[in-house]
């Protein structure tokens, strides 16, 4: 079975684990747990009847990102960046984010996820950063890990990128 | 201490730490197990079928192996099962590689409280700058 580790990755509360647990679970809890560390999970999905195991890192969100430590990211195929759009700082950490995956393993696939799309009347896009990213991304994607839209393409999308499409 | 085997024993000197070893992974160079010992969490260690590829049984491993570790790498407070966090260091020498599983469960516990009080509250005061 092919295996491939993707983090995700964002700041502190835009909802990574809430993704993850929606995800591998089918839970949604409206508590704010946050996250030490690292939490790992596994996923096995079909992609064009090929099975493929997700390594889901779920990786802390610091309002510091400095803090994040590179060795995180070692072996990352790809990452899930998520931004939440009600709270604009969310939109620099991606950025600082996505350029230390650049200076630490060089490009990589990723999703760009706006997440918290059931408050989108409170969503402020940051135009000049959603730009850069929503050029750099495999796809954005709008989800909701509370009213589970948009979650299952997310991985469905990173999965796909893994295994040749079947013609 | 238990009687680790000599590698590790350097390591943790080399390291100064001053905590044992709750479980290790000893690798060749085809990623075969050729030694193992001790408990991580729900997963015993010494009773893991050898034949079965290492990163099927530590998913955790995916993407880590093979890799040249002439400087160890520690991966910090992995939530590997639901009740416990482990640092994972990860080094080698003449010997083969090596996994070596450190219990961090109490620490991580005590952090996850005191940053929970801390980003909770800055969780608040973005969402008032940003008028929400």
């Amino acid at each position: 079975m092919i295996q491939k580790k993707i983090c995700m990755l964002g700041s502190f509360a835009v909802g990574k684990t809430s993704l993850v647990r929606r995800y591998v679970d089918s839970l949604f809890s409206e508590n704010y747990v946050t996250t030490i560390g690292v939490k790992i999970d596994k996923k096995v999905i079909s992609v064009n009847e090929t099975d493929l195991a997700l390594i889901l890192w779920d990786v802390y969100g610091e309002d510091n990102h400095k803090s994040v430590l590179p060795s995180y990211l070692r072996g990352m195929a790809a990452y899930i960046l998520v931004i939440d759009p009600s709270r604009p700082a969310t939109f620099e950490s991606a950025k600082y984010l996505h350029t230390l995956v650049l200076e630490t393993l060089g490009p990589k696939p990723f999703v760009l996820v706006l997440n918290k799309s059931d408050i989108k009347s409170d969503w402020e896009i940051n135009p000049t950063i959603f730009a850069k990213l929503n050029e750099a991304a495999l796809a954005t994607i709008e989800a909701s890990a509370k009213n589970d839209t948009g979650v299952d393409e997310v991985f469905q999308t990173i999965g796909n990128s893994f295994v040749p499409t079947v013609l | 201490m238990k009687n680790f085997p000599d590698s590790i024993k350097k390591y943790l000197k080399k390291i100064d730490a001053d905590q044992s070893v709750d479980g290790y992974l000893c690798l060749n160079d085809e990623q075969k197990i050729v030694a193992n010992y001790g408990c991580i969490g729900v997963t015993n260690i010494n009773d893991i079928d050898c034949a079965i590829n290492v990163v099927q049984l530590f998913p955790v491993l995916e993407g880590l192996l093979p890799g040249n570790y002439a400087v160890p790498t520690v991966i910090n407070y992995a939530h590997i099962d639901p009740d416990h966090y482990f640092d994972i260091h990860l080094f080698h020498d003449k010997l083969g590689f090596w996994v070596l599983f450190i219990d961090k469960t109490s620490l991580a516990k005590k952090m996850q409280k005191e940053q929970q009080i801390r980003l909770t509250d800055d969780f608040k005061n973005d969402s008032c700058r940003s008028g929400n």
